[in-house]
C-alpha cells in the first residue's frame, strides 16, 4: 500500500512538468498601461485647486473652428500625460485659463503622490465671447529634433517631453535634463 | 478496504491529471531554452507572446552576454541584454533589453518554432491596429519597458513607453495612445542604432 502511494506521489510531481518558479507573477493591469483617461486624475485637480484657485481647465468648446479643422473631434488638445523626468510617475502638462487669460502650467509627479507646477507660458488673450483658443499640448516622444526656422538646431530628446502646440505645428517642447525643465523654441 | 482505497487513489489521480490539462491550456503558452513560460495572444491572424522576451541564452544554448556597463553597450558589436536600470525587479513584469546584434544573431533567440516579427509582419500589424485600436491594448497589458539609448547606455520611459524590435526596426506602443508606431530605431538608415536596448516579443511561426 505504501508504495503504490509511493508511486504515485512520485508520477503527479513528474505530472507537474512546468516550471512555475519561472513564470512571472500575475498582477493587475497597471495604470499607466490603461486607457487614456478622460478626465483629470482628482490628486492633479485638488492641487491645481489650491496653488492655482481661479484658473480652471480649458474646454475642447474653448477651441476655435479652424482648430478642429485641423484636429479630429476626439482629440484632447487640453492637456497631455506621461513621464518626462524617467521617475515613473505622471506628469502633467494643461492649458488653463482665468478670464481672457490662458497660460501653459506643467505639472511634475511627486513620490508623496503631489506636484510640483512651473508656470511656463501666457498664450494669446482669451476671448470669452467667442472660441477661438488656438494653442493645444501634446506629448513629444523620444526622438531626434530637427529645426532649421529660425536657425539650425537639434535636440536628442532621449524621454518623453510636452509640445506646445500652434494649431498644425509645433512651436515649442519642454522636456527634462538634470533634473531642469528646459524648452527647445521650434518656431 | 485496499481496493477501495486503491480505487479512490486512482479516482483522485485521474482528477488531478485532468485539471492540470486543463488549467494549462495546451498551445496558449511558450517556453524558452532557459524554461521561461510565456503566455500568448492572437492578433489578427498571428500568435503573439504576450509578454516581453526574457532568455539569457540562444536557441543553441550558447549564452547572451549581460551587459550593464553604459560605455561597453554603447560599442558592442556583439549580441546582449540587459535588465532596465540595471534592476532585476523589473524582470518579471518588463522582460529583457536586447540590442539589435542580438536579434540579428543566427543562434536565433527565439524559441523554436517562433520568429523575431518581420517588418513586413509590423506593417500588417499597423494596418490591423488601423481598424482593431482596441487590440493594441493586449500588447501593454504586461507593461511597457522602456528602453535603452544606444549612445551612452542610459535608461527611459519605462511604465509610459514601449519599444520592441522587428527584422531592422523598431515598433513602439505609447500610455498614451492606441497607435502603432515604427522607427524610432532603424539600423538600415543608421547603423549606430544597432545599439538600442529594446524589448522582444516574438511571433508564431
Amino acid at each position: 500500500m505504501f508504495r503504490w502511494i509511493w508511486s504515485t506521489s512520485v508520477w503527479l510531481v513528474f505530472a507537474c512538468d512546468h516550471p512555475v518558479e519561472h513564470m512571472a507573477a500575475a498582477r493587475p493591469i497597471r495604470d499607466s498601461v490603461q486607457q487614456y483617461p478622460t478626465v483629470l486624475p482628482q490628486p492633479l485637480i485638488d492641487y491645481l485647486t489650491v496653488h492655482l484657485p481661479q484658473w480652471r481647465l480649458v474646454g475642447k468648446s474653448d477651441y476655435s473652428k479652424t482648430w478642429w479643422s485641423f484636429y479630429d473631434s476626439s482629440s484632447n488638445p487640453c492637456w497631455a500625460r506621461t513621464d518626462i523626468n524617467d521617475d515613473r510617475l505622471a506628469d502633467y502638462a494643461c492649458l488653463l485659463k482665468k478670464d481672457s487669460l490662458v497660460q501653459l502650467v506643467i505639472c511634475l509627479g511627486t513620490s508623496s503622490h503631489s506636484f510640483v507646477h512651473y508656470n511656463i507660458t501666457f498664450l494669446q488673450a482669451y476671448d470669452t465671447k467667442e472660441p477661438r483658443l488656438l494653442h493645444g499640448v501634446a506629448v513629444a516622444p523620444p526622438a531626434r529634433i530637427d529645426v532649421a526656422v529660425p536657425r539650425l538646431q537639434s535636440l536628442i530628446l532621449r524621454s518623453n517631453g510636452f509640445a506646445l502646440l500652434e494649431l498644425e505645428q509645433r512651436s515649442c517642447l519642454y522636456y527634462s535634463q538634470n533634473d531642469r525643465l528646459q524648452t527647445f523654441n521650434m518656431k | 478496504m485496499k481496493r477501495n482505497i486503491r480505487r479512490y487513489l486512482l479516482l483522485i489521480t485521474i482528477f488531478i491529471r485532468l485539471a492540470h490539462c486543463t488549467t494549462h491550456e495546451a498551445g496558449t503558452q511558450v517556453r524558452d531554452i532557459d524554461g521561461h513560460v510565456y503566455n500568448t495572444i492572437t492578433i489578427g491572424n498571428k500568435v503573439w507572446m504576450a509578454e516581453n522576451l526574457r532568455v539569457t541564452r540562444y536557441r543553441n544554448g550558447e549564452p547572451i552576454p549581460l551587459i550593464e556597463d553604459s560605455s561597453a553597450w554603447s560599442t558592442s558589436t556583439a549580441g546582449a541584454y540587459c535588465h532596465y536600470n540595471n534592476d532585476t525587479n523589473n524582470l518579471a513584469l518588463y522582460g529583457r533589453l536586447y540590442n539589435w546584434y542580438a536579434i540579428n544573431d543566427s543562434r536565433s533567440i527565439a524559441p523554436e518554432g517562433w520568429h523575431i516579427p518581420t517588418d513586413e509582419e509590423i506593417a500588417d500589424l499597423v494596418s490591423f491596429l488601423e481598424t482593431n485600436p482596441a487590440s493594441a491594448q493586449k500588447l501593454k497589458v504586461k507593461g511597457l519597458g522602456g528602453y535603452r539609448f544606444c549612445n551612452g547606455g542610459s535608461y527611459h520611459t519605462i511604465d509610459f513607453n514601449g519599444y520592441w524590435w522587428s527584422g531592422t526596426r523598431s515598433y513602439e506602443l505609447y500610455d498614451w495612445s492606441s497607435r502603432l508606431f515604427t522607427g524610432f530605431a532603424d539600423v538600415q538608415r543608421n547603423r549606430y542604432e544597432s545599439n538600442y536596448g529594446l524589448s522582444v516579443r516574438c511571433i508564431k511561426d
